[in-house]
């Protein structure tokens, strides 16, 4: 007999429970929740018997118990008896016959009589090694160790009485605080074992136990090698290595090299499992970077899920939505550079989300922007991702009403600066208002609703967007004589995925809306050029300068088919300016922004525009030819004031354009003014930014350049590395900015005498430089120039 | 079967399947390979108790069970947990037909192999299952709740683990555990006289 779905998945709920109530609270528990009324009582009862009486029925269906042995015999323990078996070997109890622990009892390990081959034993051996050297609290600790009479080696360990570390919160059912609290713990003491180089390599929830007052302790670094110790037997070990797959990384599935990150992994899929109960499937775990694994949040589905957090449903999709859902996602990224930097990082991350700051693993690489910080605080970017989200609905519900003109007037709104999203609020209210005045059927009317009202989390925002655009693309037969409008409405879209830091998924809308617009104006059309420059802004942030300045320079060419430049071509030239700048062409950068501003003083001066233009050029200008420099610091202070006028301070425009100016000065000769600065700005830049903000990678960089100029080698080493480790830290391997910074490090390195760690970081940013997409830079010759030098005088004084 | 060998068998085809995924194309059949020694500890679990006969032997039904599996090679491979998940619906199906086969042939079917059997059944009925009703059981709870009777089937007709089957279903041990244990429930009052 098939039950209906509602009533098996109550009876279903309720056996779950009912098994893990102990014998007294079983009749209180069935009385209140399934009283002898109940239809499905007479189910329930008839299950929890048959659970009951499970073990005489059908041996055959459970599996065939471990053949146990019986204990060996350790000289100076008695009393052992068989607790265990792992992947490596038996676990013993046995208790201590010397005065000093007399009657302690210990855990003992040995290896399996039948698997003592020379791998096993090679790494029982180093596990021995290993574990002596470690001492912390939460790590358990190795007492002793021998060999048996018949040459299998044993350690002894403490024992500790507890519960596995799932078990134990489930019994418990501990709330997702503590559970989040125990992790940190988790975290504290596997990151003390990675500092002395050690990684756990098969981290799971049973080899971390519990103890009575609620401490964890990390068991079986059985696997746990040293890394680099031996590098050939790495290559022929690794792949046969017995861990536990359902909690290994991608690279230790492909058996690749195992680092810490691997033990990063195990530790988000363990946060997986304590927040959800469940584990991504692991099929989907070593395809390539970019598959989507399931949020936790995603996961919660199921009343026990909650019940065991003594909380709701929506409550706990609600409280894993965001922070924990990122914090997850973060360590489980597939490229383990992607991945938290250490433990503790991780740990840090989960204490800023409790105690309400932005967490790390929201803060994207890839945010930054040249001339402008476009970061934003964790509040108003959900607040804006909501608005987001409704809005693609409002969208969704517009087309279906055919109102493609108030579409597109919400998406200019919403898609331009910020001060215009209130507007882009109202107008989604008004927008809104009118769908429910319009001809929607109730259903409709009253799902849409629901939908703004939610907060949804960003990536829904994608699928919903892209599901859209994806339809179009294939549909660009121009039936209906809309593709333009379609065209527009990507644009639109394009715009509010750069606006949230979404630049790959913007590309992809952006290129859509640019191949509808191809498909209906013609080939030089000048209507193509809001398409292109939008596209360009996001491959800018993407780091790929090349395409970027081409699809600028074919807009500006197109505004030529009607006429000489106007205000129109001001920003794709000022945009054009930067990102030449950034590819290492500060001439073409200047002349371009020469341009730009003789344009822009001929439509009235645009203050923001202005200051914008000033700004870059300034910077591109000191890279040119110490001649300018004067030029240069005349702009840089007229932008600072614009800036100052229009946005005022504190201000992330006000910051930006101080530190050109700081630049420029430094350029000038005027290093004293220019380093006091700089400090100011770090200090600024930190707290109205945060400490990982992109732009203190610029700062720290200039303040080491600074200190170079004032004669201080050891202060210009210190910021140096701190611009090297913060870039290296916050943005993609091999990105050109940690070239430049490795550039300046080298060149500090040098000033303080230590010529081959100078010559090792040059090499370094040189192959930066030379695999970057930058082509032609000035950096690059300079830094190739110096290497030759170095290696000279090296030479010389070496012979 | 020692617990790590079979750990390292299901781990060696994820890596097979990895590298077939990854182009090489000796590394499904190696898979396949990898899976038939599981088959034969399966069939020989199966079977254990069995009065050797030709054609109810172990390795016969392993053998079966591989071809059959050979044969869904059309089939793109993505993962290990697909490739045991079939090799466990395969070996149930040979084992019901064969369980059919047999009854026929005592109604008077005509089937040479009777004589072999001397009245005995598969081992699994001596210990008060059918693998028909099993089957027929199976069937229905597949219908209540797909997740349940596929732990049944993966441990049973593909000797596998909590574990492993945790993995395949995408959830943890635990669950697994509170699956097992209401699908065996349900399964004995199905099966127990006055049941269903």
């Amino acid at each position: 007999m098939v039950l209906k779905p509602e009533h098996w998945a109550r009876l279903k709920a309720l056996f779950y429970q009912a098994v893990e109530c102990s014998p007294e609270d079983l009749q209180p528990f069935l009385d209140e929740h399934c009283p002898t009324n109940d239809e499905l009582r007479p189910h329930l009862d008839e299950l929890l018997a048959a659970d009951a009486s499970w073990s005489a029925t059908w041996p055959g269906l459970d599996l065939v118990p471990v053949f146990e042995e019986s204990p060996p015999e350790i000289q100076g323990y008695d009393n052992l008896r068989f607790l265990t078996q792992g992947g490596m070997g038996k676990v013993y109890l046995g208790r201590r016959q010397d005065h000093v622990f007399d009657g302690k009892t210990f855990a003992i390990k040995v290896l399996h009589s039948n698997r003592s081959r020379e791998r096993d034993l090679r790494r029982f051996d180093e596990e021995r090694r290993l574990l002596a050297e470690l001492d912390h609290p939460n790590i358990v600790r190795l007492h002793d160790c021998g060999d048996l009479e018949d040459g299998r080696p044993y350690l002894v360990l403490d024992y500790i009485e507890g519960q596995r570390l799932d078990v134990y919160c489930h019994s418990k059912r501990t709330t997702v605080k503590d559970r989040l609290k125990l992790f940190q713990t988790i975290c504290t003491a596997l990151h003390y074992a990675h500092q002395r180089q050690v990684v756990h390599r098969d981290l799971k929830p049973s080899n971390i136990l519990v103890d009575g007052e609620g401490n964890p302790h990390l068991l079986d670094f059985g696997i746990a090698k040293r890394i680099g110790v031996s590098a050939g037997a790495r290559n022929t070990t690794t792949g046969l290595v017995p861990m536990t797959l359902a909690y290994a990384s991608p690279e230790q599935i492909a058996s690749k090299e195992v680092t810490t990150a691997s033990d990063l992994y195990s530790l988000g899929l363990i946060l997986f499992e304590l927040l959800t109960d469940r584990l991504p499937e692991l099929a989907r775990r070593d395809q390539a970077e970019g598959i989507r694994l399931p949020r936790p949040s995603e996961e919660v589905v199921e009343s026990s899920q909650a019940v065991a957090r003594q909380t709701t449903v929506p409550r706990l999709r609600r409280q894993l939505q965001g922070d924990l859902d990122e914090i997850v996602a973060k360590a489980l990224r597939v490229t383990p550079a992607a991945r938290y930097a250490s433990a503790k990082e991780m740990a840090d991350d989960i204490e800023r989300h409790l105690s309400g700051q932005p967490i790390l693993a929201r803060r994207g690489s890839r945010r930054y922007l040249m001339g402008r910080f476009i970061w934003r605080y964790r509040l108003s970017l959900a607040a804006l991702c909501a608005l987001i989200f409704a809005s693609v609905l409002v969208i969704q519900a517009l087309i279906q009403s055919q109102e493609l003109a108030a579409t597109n007037r919400l998406l200019r709104l919403l898609a331009g600066p910020q001060e215009d999203h209130l507007t882009g609020y109202e107008e989604l209210n008004r927008a809104t208002r009118d769908i429910l005045s319009s001809g929607l059927v109730e259903e409709d009317k009253s799902l849409l609703l629901q939908a703004v009202q939610r907060t949804y989390s960003t990536e829904e925002i994608f699928v919903q967007a892209l599901d859209i655009l994806r339809g179009w693309e294939a549909d660009e037969s121009d039936r209906d004589g809309r593709t333009s409008e379609r065209a527009q409405i990507a644009l639109g879209l394009g715009w509010i995925l750069f606006h949230g830091g979404y630049f790959n998924e913007a590309e992809e809308v952006h290129s859509t809306a640019l191949h509808l617009a191809d498909s209906v104006y013609e080939r030089e059309s000048p209507e193509l050029g809001p398409y292109l420059e939008a596209r360009a802004r996001v491959l800018g942030e993407l780091e790929r300068y090349s395409e970027g300045i081409a699809d600028l320079k074919r807009s500006l060419r197109l505004q030529l088919q009607v006429g000489p430049w106007g205000n129109d071509a001001v920003e794709p030239l000022t945009y054009l300016g930067s990102l030449l700048h950034l590819q290492g062409k500060p001439r073409e950068s200047a002349k371009v922004l020469r341009t730009a501003l003789k344009l822009c003083k001929d439509a009235g001066d645009e203050p923001r525009q202005k200051a914008q233009i000033l700004s870059s050029l300034a910077v591109s200008l000191v890279e040119i030819d110490p001649s300018y420099l004067s030029d240069a610091e005349t702009f840089a202070r007229e932008a600072l004031d614009l800036t100052l006028e229009v946005y005022g301070t504190p201000h992330k425009m006000t910051l930006n354009a101080r530190y050109n100016l700081a630049v420029v000065l430094g350029h000038s000769g005027h290093f004293k003014e220019a380093v006091e600065m700089s400090l100011e700005l770090v200090d600024e830049t930190e707290t109205l930014l945060g400490p990982d903000h992109p732009g203190l990678g610029y700062i720290l960089t200039g303040l080491a350049t600074g200190y170079h100029d004032l004669g201080q080698p050891n202060l210009c080493v210190e910021h140096a590395q701190r611009a090297v480790e913060l870039r290296e830290h916050i943005l993609t391997p091999g990105n050109w900015l940690i070239g430049f910074s490795q550039k300046r490090l080298a060149f500090c390195l040098a000033d303080t005498g230590q010529k081959d760690e100078a010559i090792t970081m040059l090499r370094s940013a040189i192959k930066i430089f030379e695999n970057s997409r930058v082509e032609d830079s000035v950096h690059l010759d300079i830094a190739l120039a110096k290497l030759d030098a170095w290696t000279a005088e090296s030479a010389r004084s070496d012979g | 079967m020692s617990p790590s060998s079979s750990q390292i068998c299901y781990g060696t085809v994820t890596r097979l399947l990895y590298r077939h995924r990854q182009g090489d194309s000796q590394a499904l059949a190696e898979a396949i390979s990898v899976i038939y020694s599981n088959l034969q500890q399966i069939a020989r679990r199966l079977m254990a108790g069995e009065k050797y006969t030709p054609t109810f032997d172990a390795d016969s039904l392993a053998q079966e069970a591989y071809l059959l599996l050979m044969r869904q090679e059309r089939a793109e491979w993505h993962n290990r947990g697909q490739l045991f998940a079939i090799a466990a619906r395969i070996m149930r199906r040979i084992l019901v037909d064969r369980a059919r086969g047999r009854r026929y042939a005592k109604r008077g079917g005509g089937y040479a192999r009777t004589t072999t059997l001397d009245g005995k059944e598969l081992s699994i009925r001596e210990r008060g299952l059918d693998v028909e009703m099993l089957d027929d059981a199976l069937t229905d709870l597949w219908r209540q709740e797909a997740e349940l009777a596929q732990v049944v089937e993966l441990r049973f007709f593909g000797g596998l683990k909590n574990k492993e089957i945790a993995e395949i279903q995408g959830v943890t041990t635990m669950t697994i555990i509170r699956r097992w244990r209401l699908a065996r429930s349900w399964l004995k009052n199905y099966l127990s006289p006055g049941g269903v």
